[in-house]
């Protein structure tokens, strides 16, 4: 790894393969010498809205071929770029852009703040007009960007109430394109499917492990009311060989007898991560490509540079007696410790939080000090200088000699739904936000199989579940929505006069199996 | 647990799947025997809330039937799998 930002990164793959295909987008290829242009266009363009090193863009676009350009050009200019939803409720828009005091949001709907509309095919041709104007070659200032400077946002769910934007050095997505490189294989042979939201952490992957190691990327949508089989012949006709998407898409595809290497021949690796694969899937998809592709499970928090953490399935996963796939051994550059809640190590073999070290660690949540400080802290086992950690949250176990780490739990109320990581308090506090109610706890209830179901309970004025839907859906993503709404006379509490999570899940289970 | 009659099911199923179709914006007309997964109306974050809402309302377990999502791919479909007198029994 010679180069010490993203943007030089990209920069020598241009040089080294100009006409290879870069990505595919809406029906269209772009060349490595294409984007390479059209981002420095756009670099020009952003400078001369304003935006200069160090000030955050908002992009709240779909994947849209400008997105990808756009992103480059941030991270060429060393402005921190954040990917929002488009079509993230308003409330929770506003509070993202609110953390994000951006210099400039460039976006497919109306609003306020410092914005540029691209919305429909006249307002982007209008944007192109305007910047193939300007000069195409590469900036002299991306060399001054360090790894240790900002190259984007990403926001996750955040138990105050309000999401956190994670902002994330360079130097962790080098190190990420690296170990993509090393471990995964990735190189200008492959094709990577795009299928992640843009907006999602998992994205990081798609394109940086793509595109930075002279990979093509395929931009797709795995939802939008299309039909699960043209999602699979996308994927085939383009000729992807690297699919990373989240459980839920892969057992989705299995029960729709789309995952067979008869429907995905090109693949030849299958990567999957931010929730649990419950193991009886997890066997139907591994004996469908046995000897034909690998299948990987990864790991990593959205704070440490999306993965940090790999294992590919192997037989004798299906051996073991908890449930889930190992997380596997950390990736190269990464460091960790497994601790008490006295901050002590723990004896091997007994799990502990994880806390992660090294330079994949992020640079904390943006304009949010108090958060900072709650999960990005000092080392406690390190006095004379200054090691910061980043605290998961994540209760693991390291296997004695091998160093792979296994999954058991959560020290706090996060939770994995459909691949999205929610905190949920945010939950409880939209609720309480709705007139009449007083308390509010979301739960999550879990099947035989893994599956999993948000439901809460409140208390105060009895409300109608179609208006606590309606009321939620203005506030929250679709998937932090609860699937039922159960009211309580009072919402039980622990000897510390808070509301009791465990006491509530327990009796959201006893109710849904009496209404049935 | 009491067998819901069919009836009934038909039309707690179609308000079931009429509403999240509202929430993704899809107010178009739905009928019976409409694909629901195949023609991408409903997607894999439906799925997963569709089967546990069956599993815990109508005993069906999915892993009983395959994990095979194309048995529950129209109102039709899921309510004839409910009714079976085997379904509840789980």
């Amino acid at each position: 790894m010679t180069a010490h930002n993203l943007g030089l990164r990209f920069e020598e793959v241009v040089a080294s393969s100009p006409d290879a295909v870069a990505l595919i987008c809406e029906g269209d290829h772009f060349t490595f010498a294409e984007l390479n242009k059209s981002a420095n266009r756009l670099a020009r363009w952003l400078t001369s809205q304003g935006v200069s090193k160090g000030a955050v863009v908002c992009l709240e676009l779909p994947k849209i071929a400008e997105a990808y350009a756009l992103a480059m050009a941030c991270i060429k200019l060393g402005a921190p770029y954040a990917f929002l939803d488009p079509a993230a409720p308003a409330e929770r828009a506003r509070l993202m852009l609110e953390r994000c005091r951006p210099a400039l949001i460039v976006s497919v709907r109306e609003g306020s703040g410092p914005r540029t509309v691209i919305g429909d095919a006249g307002t982007r041709a209008a944007l192109h007009h305007v910047v193939s104007k300007l000069g195409d070659d590469n900036l002299p200032l991306t060399s001054g960007i360090t790894g240790a400077d900002p190259a984007y946002v990403m926001f996750t769910s955040g138990s105050t109430g309000e999401p956190k934007g994670v902002v994330i050095p360079h130097q962790g997505v080098l190190h990420l394109v690296a170990w993509a490189k090393s471990d995964l294989g990735i190189g200008p042979q492959d094709r990577l499917t795009n299928v992640n939201p843009i907006y999602f952490d998992n994205s990081v992957f798609d394109i940086y492990a793509g595109l930075l190691n002279g990979a093509a990327i395929v931009a797709l949508d795995a939802l939008k009311g299309r039909p699960p089989a043209e999602l699979v012949s996308e994927i085939t006709r383009h000729q992807c060989t690297f699919f990373f998407a989240v459980p839920t898409l892969f057992m989705f595809l299995d029960s729709m007898h789309l995952l067979g290497p008869q429907w995905l021949p090109s693949v030849s690796r299958f990567m999957f991560g931010g929730e649990g694969f419950p193991l009886a899937r997890l066997r139907r998809f591994h004996d469908a490509f046995a000897g034909k592709a690998k299948l990987i499970n990864c790991y990593g928090p959205t704070e440490t540079s999306c993965i940090c953490s790999g294992f590919e399935i192997v037989e004798s996963v299906f051996d073991t007696a908890d449930g889930l796939a190992p997380l596997g051994q950390l990736n190269p550059n990464f460091s960790y410790r497994i601790l008490d809640e006295d901050m002590k190590p723990v004896a091997t073999g007994t799990a502990g939080e994880l806390w992660l070290g090294g330079p994949g660690v992020g640079l904390g949540y943006i304009n949010n000090p108090q958060e900072t400080a709650r999960r990005f802290c000092q080392d406690p086992l390190i006095d004379g200088y200054r090691s910061i950690l980043y605290r998961t949250g994540d209760l693991v176990e390291a296997e004695a000699g091998t160093g792979v780490l296994r999954f058991r739990g959560r020290a706090d109320n996060q939770v994995k739904l459909r691949g999205y990581r929610v905190e949920l308090e945010e939950i409880d506090h939209a609720l309480v936000a709705c007139k009449g109610i007083t308390r509010a706890l979301a739960v999550v209830l879990h099947d035989a199989t893994g599956a999993s179901r948000l439901l809460a309970a409140y208390s105060g004025a009895r409300t109608a579940d179609s208006d606590l839907r309606q009321h939620c859906a203005a506030r929250l993503p679709a998937y932090m929505v609860p699937s039922r709404f159960i009211w309580l006379e009072d919402i039980p509490v622990n000897a510390n006069g808070k509301a009791d999570r465990r006491s509530v899940a327990s009796l959201l289970g006893e109710a849904v199996a009496r209404a049935s | 647990m009491t067998a819901t009659p069919r009836p009934e099911i038909r039309s707690q199923m179609r308000r079931y799947v009429e509403q999240r179709l509202l929430m993704k914006g899809d107010g178009a007309p739905l009928h019976d025997d409409d694909l629901l997964f195949t023609s991408g109306r409903l997607d894999s974050l439906d799925a997963v809330e569709l089967v546990m809402s069956i599993e815990t309302d109508y005993g069906i377990n999915f892993a009983d039937i395959g994990f095979d999502l194309t048995r529950l791919d129209s109102i039709s479909a899921i309510v004839a799998l409910a009714g079976q007198p085997s379904a509840g029994t789980a």
